[in-house]
């Protein structure tokens, strides 16, 4: 049996925000149990579980001198920011509803 | 007609000061050469700017060795006005406001891009066959890989299109695919060069890189890109050096040493041509030796980067919601729920999607400490071993890959069962951030193979000059398809 269910996976997938295509479910369990073997080789490298985790490749002393003055700047006029966008109204964005079907409902015009 | 851009920038360029070619000419034979792409190498192009900027470029001076010359950037770096998708349709239409940092560098020394090039999607592969637009071939041989996930770059200036391009390096991306293509691929030390700019994937290992067909060029980009950037916080703060002395006066130590455990899992054509460079060195004097390093650490390399790097790359390509760019969700979208599932379905390979996947469980807080965090513990054990190394020695030189560039057809996509270091051990250069060079180092059957050094966090200078030592021993340089056949 495998150690993360297909029900998991696709749990994973809604959280993520897409959908599976077919067989792709059953194929991510199968790389979870070689994954899981991989780990459990690594907590077998004497010293490991004791180490401390490493986020960055080296370690840094942050000075003053890192952080950038905080100066003002002219932001986007609306043309540039709507410039990518697929569809608009006014100088917004248009995007779907935000609130889910049977709530309270702000229809386009309510913006 | 004469072509120039088969040529090193150090050659452009004094074809460029003694007037025997203009930028425009230059521009216009760069556009030929992309029409005639075969490999699959091009995304947005962006000849007219670039045509007008060549016009509007002053007196070319001596010292300024980019300039007037046309190159290619990677599809993941942000570029003012051109299409920017990371060969990945979530980003479709996606048409930046402002250059990426090194973007805006090169322009400043006057060089001219004309056009981006194809990647594994949001550089996240090494095949270079998952970006929306498919497989990108290797011009060697066009049924086999260029590598990954540099790949459009990589068969470009293989092809002789142009002398250098940008490319991006979290695990190999730049280095395989010049150790493919016959091509020199520098990754330097992480922080060195800003990132602003670049779309990210993995933050605690990406890292800018290029790839050109001489060491000498490579010093030249990095003498132009080095430096702090106010706009990335994780640059250096670092004195103005110039890398091309380091190249020219053959910087840096002469104690490298070699993993017999990588070497005995080559290719017999890959250790022969491994061995060969390793004798030459020798004669030069430097000091090559056998190093025992752990075998349980390398077969650790595989599962602590993919791990790491699922992770990061889940979280960083969250904000992609298909909302302003990429593929529009379904119209019959209810919520704005529906709507972003619906673009980012469309919008990812599943191969992005099971890697999201296997990132996101891997940080579920239930599953971190065996998993995220464990990935974590491990690279400090990696680096660390890895550090006591560089404390003997001063480079660490072995093959960049076990084989030539594997055939399209034979690829396989699944998370590889076995770790395989001797084909990711590259990825050592990225958990410790230290700055790696491949360098070509011979043929098997008319396919390039390539030798990478590796060098001590900011000794880039040091590795640059050792390579120079390599390309010194194995006289291949500015290879192209053209003239290696």
């Amino acid at each position: 049996m495998s150690r993360v269910s297909k029900e998991t996976i696709e749990e994973c997938a809604r959280n993520l925000m897409f959908e599976l295509s077919p067989g792709q479910a059953e194929l991510i369990s199968e790389e979870f149990d070689t994954l899981y073997g991989q780990l459990e080789n690594l907590a077998a490298i004497p010293g490991v579980d004791q180490a401390e985790p490493m986020t960055f490749p080296f370690r840094r002393h942050l000075t003053d001198a890192d952080l950038r003055a905080d100066e003002p700047e002219q932001p986007l006029g609306a043309e540039k920011a709507l410039a990518n966008s697929h569809s608009k109204i006014g100088d917004q964005i248009k995007v779907p509803k935000v609130v889910a079907h049977g709530q309270v409902d702000h229809t386009e015009e309510d913006m | 007609m004469e072509r120039f851009l088969n040529r090193t920038i150090k050659e452009i360029h004094a074809a460029l000061i003694s007037g025997e070619v203009t930028p425009e000419q230059l521009v216009a034979e760069a556009g030929e050469q992309i029409a005639r792409d075969r490999c699959n190498a091009y995304e947005a192009k962006a000849l007219k700017s670039a045509r007008r900027k060549a016009r509007q470029l002053g007196e070319i001076k001596a010292s300024d060795y980019l300039a007037g010359i046309p190159y290619l950037a990677k599809d993941n770096y942000s570029t003012k006005g051109v299409e920017t998708t990371a060969s990945s349709r979530i980003l479709e239409g996606y048409v930046p406001l402002f250059d990426a940092e090194v973007i805006r560098r090169l322009s400043r020394h006057g060089a001219l891009m004309v056009a981006k090039t194809t990647m594994d999607e949001l550089a996240m592969g090494g095949t270079g066959t998952t970006g929306r637009l498919g497989a990108t071939h290797n011009p060697y041989d066009l049924s086999r890989i260029a590598g990954g996930s540099s790949c459009g770059s990589a068969a470009a200036v293989a092809a002789g299109d142009v002398p250098y391009a940008l490319g991006s390096d979290t695990g190999d991306s730049v280095r395989k695919p010049a150790a493919y293509t016959g091509l020199v691929g520098f990754k330097p030390t992480w922080g060195l060069v800003s990132r602003y700019g670049l779309l990210p994937f993995a933050c605690s290992l990406d890292t800018v890189g290029w790839l050109t067909r001489c060491v000498w060029d490579s010093a030249a980009l990095c003498r132009a890109l080095a430096g702090r950037d106010e706009k990335d916080m994780t640059t250096l703060q670092r004195p103005k050096h110039d890398y091309i002395i380091d190249v020219e006066t053959r910087a840096g130590g002469r104690r490298a040493c070699y993993f017999p455990a990588v070497i005995e899992r080559c290719s017999p054509a890959v250790q022969e041509a491994f061995n060969r460079v390793v004798e030459g060195l020798r004669k030069q004097g430097v000091t090559v030796e056998a190093y025992d390093f752990d075998t349980a650490l390398l077969d650790a390399i595989y599962p602590t980067y993919m791990v790491i790097s699922c992770c990061e790359a889940t979280s960083n390509d969250a904000m992609y919601d298909g909302m302003r760019y990429g593929p529009a969700g379904s119209p019959d979208s209810k919520t704005y729920q529906e709507f972003m599932t619906s673009a980012r379905t469309r919008g990812f390979c599943d191969l992005i999607k099971r890697r999201f996947i296997i990132g996101s469980y891997s940080l579920l807080a239930e599953n971190q400490h065996d998993m995220f965090q464990r990935a974590q513990r491990a690279r400090r054990v990696i680096v660390e071993a890895l550090n006591r190394m560089f404390e003997e020695y001063d480079y660490l030189v072995l093959p960049a890959a076990p084989t030539v560039a594997p055939k399209i057809d034979e690829l396989s996509y699944s998370w590889s069962k076995e770790p395989a270091f001797a084909d990711n051990h590259l990825a050592l250069a990225n958990l410790g951030g230290m700055p790696s060079l491949t360098v070509p180092m011979g043929f098997d059957n008319g396919l390039p193979l390539g030798v990478n050094v590796t060098g001590k966090v900011l000794d880039d200078g040091g590795v640059l000059g050792f390579g120079q030592r390599i390309e010194d021993v194995t006289g291949l340089v500015n290879l192209t398809v053209g003239e290696v056949r």
